[in-house]
């Protein structure tokens, strides 16, 4: 299944804008076009000493040209950053749409701050391809078309050799750019990648080679693969410079071709005398744009990549579809939690090969606090994800006697809070963080669902107690990078209080108290089971929890093939990762 | 997409580029030779258009008796060819000398920094492709820079001998560029400086939301966020754009002079010819000249100005490079150079274990007492601490730490060593507070088997040599490999550790250990989990081995598995 949204509309709406700057940035190169031609005549025709008047009309036009052209441009790079932002504006909500879809199963882009920034980086660098990639090459061609037809009314023969030449050096200009990029990746490649197996292997084992002594032997083994590579870059250094000399060699052949043609032509009566400078001088005006057409190739070929990349998102298959016809959800008609399920239930990562969670059976009555144990790499966060309706599942699930299958995966999470290991602080304040949970919340419930989750001497801690007007501390404290620092145990903690005060009748809880020391935990867990009274818990954990806080304890067993060293799929795709 | 966040940087990563890599003074000469030598070709190139032109028109002369000069041009415009290719060249070669020097120090200064918290993964990403985007700045920035000096000076030498007044034109002109750039430059700054802390917010909105999407999903909030997405970004662009229309001012005035000072040469040379003030050929001659010439001046600046974006990414490396090579180093490192330990075969034990610049110079030869921790806590930045300890290691005995995971057994392990400092507490050898000791000579006391041993690239033998900087014999590392039942001495690894299962590679970290005692005879031995990897047979086999190695030192084994506990003569928990 492909996206269910409609082509990208984003490049249509933007398309006027792109338009207009690509009109003005091939006017400012015409103006450039003009300006020397004009000037070439404007030289030629002076030294026949003409009255001053003749020449009145050149001189004007040169200076027009010589003004226009830095303005044109200067209008040109505005017209078009704004149409890139503004590209970049739809692009974004495009692969947000995208992303929202796909989340959090559909996509190994969460655990990975690395592969993260370069989602985010791929929606800029597509914004790169208009402004460096598309543009340059618009205006390089109608310059280049303007430049032949001016030659060729001047005279047909050099009109041809300027086409012939300016073809070649725009197809083998950026050709040979490519080529020697090709060489270089080619060339490099192994080296690069023992190199980087090399560097990783000292950073990672540094403490014990400083220990043992050895460090400066093992870094001199990596850095013989350096030496490997800069020699590779070395030998393969003569290429780089090809596209340009290409370019700069047919222009050459264009200047040199042009006074060729137009001297016997001039001789000839063929071509009137003070045009000759025109022939001669037009071709230079016209390689200038051409020439940075293999830097533009280069950026254009960076941007595909990146395109692709964003592709494969919103491309990509949702890993829990919805139901064509979803069932009405009514889990429980009495109101209050409802009766859940669960029989042989098995459930597979997307792109694993094997189910992260195989036979469980568990049934839970409303508002039964259960604890559900086991050591990692048995599918605990698995178990937390699929009750949310991120992953599908085989076996039975069901809530209220109904396959959550049956239903819409938004209107389980309307059922279902989730306190997951990993839940995001956001770069706002304190209150919009835990109002995600609650929109309509009060000051004193937000300060009620800290306190609950142990948090009431931090919030103390931050100042500016909550209610008193002012907007930096207490409630009012930006959190996250632009904000106050939040460690392990807070951001833990914060996401607990973000979960309780969320209006709902199922709680799933992984992981509670992972960075809390024993004493913090039981205060924790004792007053967060008292605030889900009448509600339905389940608390994942793989530690003993205090005596009271649930009702009934299950135990999971890693699936089979038993495996304690479980890596590869379960980590990339998020599965348990606790321990 | 962001030039001002590229702009911004300024030249201080420029300068420190330069002068922290040797090799680029002297490619910054064959810039200079190669500029000039593009100066005479555009020069001579002008020069034979020129007279090509005045030939044929002014003296009416056929192409029969211009074709030398025709082919001169043809050989002029080609060398200019040549050296745009040789210019490429010289750049990648010696590019790629000056990455590799950043990164040998880069490398050797990392591997004096403390290693919490940096993913080595991503600083090895960072060595290797991040440096090697500095290609376009040594390939095309640097160079063009240097042209953007060297070409305008010779181009407006060449016209003063040739035509003053269009030089003139010239002159006047070409330092407003640079003036107006700083102008405009300094003025964007101050505004950029009050508007940057919340562009930046406005960028950085994306990707905090990406990252919590699974939150906002949880919550039922993800398909709210598209508007927030749409007004930031907007905001954003907004703000960006208000900031560009005063940044690409500088760009305005670089395009404006160059062409308006085209067009006033034009004009200034042809009211000269009209008024009779160049007459002939060779008034001509100079005037179109003159006219071709000028152009050449404003080019390279131009040129430097586009380059710039290729060399933002490496730019951004090299800030991260030299960030790293900002931090202070670790104190147990520090004094001790990497690139020299280890490095000569000339006693380097000796220079190690008097070389503590006179602190105590460690007795560890056999421990009377043993190692004592008293109420030791460890903490790492952004966690709860871990739990105290409190422990004491008697000499010549084995201990076994039962401790369960996560109590911070390898922490523990790691402060021996000197890698770790307790932020309460004290650790005391033989009754000398550790603090005390030359770190080096501690070190070189102790044979230490970490949870997941080093693995370089090269034989089990390589790997098993990395015990000691001295290097050890075939025979020495033989006995090792065979005594841990570590794989064929001449079994390729590679760094990832492919070849090798889980458990060779802990025999092959066992291998090391033991032919460090073997060689060095250190008093103290650290296992952590030496056998978490092996079946109980190998277990019981590399443990009866390990027998004769335990005898008579101070040996600290973490381990819950039985066949250890077995062997202990004491087990410790905190």
């Amino acid at each position: 299944m492909t996206t269910a949204h409609p082509a990208p509309r984003w490049r249509d709406a933007i398309a006027p804008r792109l338009a207009l700057g690509a009109t003005l940035g091939a006017l400012a190169q015409l103006s450039a076009l003009a300006l020397l031609a004009v000037a070439a005549y404007l030289v030629s025709r002076a030294w026949e000493q003409p009255p001053i008047l003749y020449l009145m009309v050149a001189v004007t036009s040169v200076r027009f040209f010589g003004i226009s052209r830095g303005v044109l441009r200067y209008a040109e790079r505005l017209v078009s950053h704004d149409a890139a932002f503004r590209g970049l504006e739809r692009l974004r909500v495009t692969v947000w749409r995208a992303l929202v879809r796909l989340a959090p199963a559909g996509v190994p882009v969460w655990r990975s701050g690395d592969l993260q920034s370069r989602l985010v980086d791929d929606v800029d660098g597509v914004g790169d391809r208009w402004l460096r990639g598309a543009l340059p090459l618009t205006s390089a061609v109608i310059v280049a078309v303007a430049a032949v037809v001016l030659q060729t009314v001047l005279l047909p023969t050099a009109g041809l050799v300027l086409a012939l030449a300016l073809l070649t050096a725009a197809l083998l200009g950026p050709a040979l750019a490519a080529w020697s990029s090709r060489c270089a990746v080619r060339a490099t490649a192994a080296a690069r990648g023992d190199l980087t197996e090399g560097v990783r292997a000292c950073l990672h084992g540094r403490e014990e080679l400083v220990a043992a002594g050895t460090d400066a032997v093992a870094l001199e083994r990596a850095l013989a693969f350096d030496e490997r590579l800069r020699r590779a870059h070395a030998r393969i250094a003569w290429t780089a410079g090809l596209g340009e000399a290409a370019g700069l060699l047919a222009m050459a052949a264009a200047v040199v071709g042009a006074l060729a043609v137009g001297i016997p032509a001039v001789a000839a009566g063929r071509l009137d005398g003070v045009l000759l400078a025109v022939v001669a001088l037009v071709p230079l005006a016209a390689f200038e744009p051409v020439l940075a057409l293999p830097a533009a190739a280069q950026q254009t070929a960076a941007a595909k990549a990146c395109g692709r990349r964003l592709r494969e998102i919103t491309r990509a298959t949702e890993p829990r579809p919805d139901p064509a016809e979803p069932m009405e959800y009514e889990p429980n008609p009495l109101g209050g939690p409802p009766y859940i399920e669960i029989k042989r239930l098995a459930v597979t990562w997307p792109g694993a090969d094997r189910p992260a969670l195989q036979g469980l059976d568990l049934t839970v009555q409303p508002g039964e606090r259960v604890a559900v144990m086991g050591p990692s790499g048995s599918g605990k966060s698995t178990l937390a994800a699929v009750l949310m309706g991120f992953l599908p599942y085989e076996g039975t699930l069901r809530f209220g006697g109904v396959e959550l299958a049956e239903y819409f995966g938004d209107d389980i999470r309307r059922t279902v809070g989730l306190c997951s290991q990993d839940a995001h602080v956001f770069d706002t304040t304190l209150a919009e963080n835990l109002r995600l949970a609650r929109p309509a919340a009060a000051d004193e419930e937000l300060a009620r669902a800290l306190r609950w989750a142990g948090l009431r001497d931090w919030l103390e801690g931050l100042g500016g107690a909550a209610g008193d007007g002012s907007d930096r501390g207490g409630l009012q404290t930006r959190l996250g990078e632009h904000g106050r620092a939040v460690s392990g145990g807070e951001r833990g903690r914060i996401a607990l209080a973000r979960c309780l005060l969320a209006d709902r009748e199922v709680f799933v809880l992984d992981e509670p108290d992972a960075h809390l020391d024993a004493a913090t935990a039981a205060r924790v867990l004792r007053t967060a089971a008292a605030a889900l009274e009448g509600k339905t818990a389940i608390i994942i954990t793989h530690r003993p929890l205090p005596e009271g806080v649930v009702d009934r304890i299950v135990r999971l067993r890693p699936p089979l093939p038993a495996s304690g060293s479980d890596t590869g799929n379960s980590r990339l795709w998020g599965a348990d990762s606790s321990g | 997409m962001t030039p001002l966040a590229a702009r911004s940087r300024g030249g201080a990563v420029d300068r420190r580029l330069l002068h922290q890599a040797h090799g680029a003074t002297a490619f910054i000469g064959v810039c200079v030779a190669l500029g000039l030598a593009r100066t005479a070709c555009v020069a001579a190139g002008a020069w034979l258009i020129a007279s090509l032109i005045a030939g044929a028109f002014a003296a009416g002369r056929d192409l029969a008796s211009l074709t030398p000069q025709l082919i001169a041009l043809a050989a002029v415009l080609a060398s200019r060819a040549l050296l745009a290719s040789v210019q490429g060249a010289a750049a990648h070669r010696a590019g790629a000398g000056v990455k590799s020097a950043l990164r040998r120090r880069a490398l050797e200064h990392l591997m004096r920094l403390p290693s919490d918290g940096r993913h080595s993964g991503a600083t090895a990403a960072l060595l290797v492709r991040g440096i090697d985007a500095l290609d376009g700045y040594f390939a095309r920035y640097l160079p063009q820079l240097v042209l953007a000096v060297v070409v305008p000076m010779g181009v407006v030498a060449v016209m003063l001998a040739a035509y003053p007044p269009a030089a003139l034109i010239v002159i006047l002109t070409l330092p407003l560029i640079p003036l107006f750039g700083i102008l405009i430059g300094r003025y964007t700054r101050s505004r950029a400086e009050r508007q940057w802390e919340s562009t930046a917010h406005l960028a950085h909105h994306f990707a905090d939301l990406v990252a919590g999407l699974p939150t906002l999903k949880a919550f039922g909030r993800a398909a709210r966020q598209e508007g927030a997405i749409e007004a930031t970004t907007g905001a954003y662009r907004r703000r960006s754009m208000e900031l560009l229309r005063i940044a690409f001012c500088s760009a305005l005035v670089l395009e404006l002079a160059a062409s308006l000072s085209v067009a006033i040469v034009a004009v200034t040379v042809g009211v000269d010819l009209v008024e009779g003030g160049m007459p002939g050929e060779a008034g001509l001659r100079t005037a179109l000249f003159v006219l071709i010439l000028a152009p050449e001046a404003y080019l390279p600046l131009r040129a430097a100005g586009a380059h710039y974006h290729a060399s933002a990414e490496g730019l951004a490396a090299a800030e991260q490079v030299f960030a790293i090579l900002d931090e202070p180093p670790e104190e147990a490192t520090r004094g001790a150079e990497p690139a020299q330990r280890g490095m000569t075969d000339a006693e380097p034990s000796a220079r190690e274990t008097h070389g503590g610049g006179g602190a105590m110079s460690l007795p560890l030869k056999g421990l009377s007492m043993g190692i004592t921790f008293r109420r030791v806590v460890f903490a790492y930045p952004g966690r709860e601490p871990l739990p105290e300890w409190s422990l004491t290691v008697p000499a010549g005995q084995t201990t076994v730490l039962t401790a369960r995971s996560g109590a911070g057994k390898s922490t523990l392990m790691a402060a021996l060593v000197g890698f770790r400092r307790p932020v309460s507490g004290s650790i005391a050898f033989d009754g000398t507070d550790l603090a005390d000791l030359d770190p080096a000579a501690v070190r070189r006391s102790i044979a230490w088997l970490p949870q997941r041993p080093v693995l370089i690239d090269g034989t089990v033998a390589d790997n098993v040599r990395l015990a000691v900087p001295e290097g050890a014999r075939d025979a020495a590392v033989a006995k090792a490999i065979a005594a841990a039942h570590a794989p064929a001495a001449t079994r390729r690894v590679a760094a990832d550790g492919s070849g090798l299962s889980a458990g060779e590679a802990a025999r092959v970290g066992l291998a090391r250990l033991l032919l460090r005692v073997d060689l060095l005879d250190p008093p103290i031995l650290l296992l952590d989990e030496p056998t978490a990897h092996l079946d109980a047979d190998t277990e019981q086999a590399v443990l009866h081995a390990f027998a004769p190695y335990r005898q008579d030192r101070t040996v600290l084994i973490a381990s819950h598995r039985p066949a250890v506990r077995a062997i202990a003569d004491r087990e410790a928990d905190r």
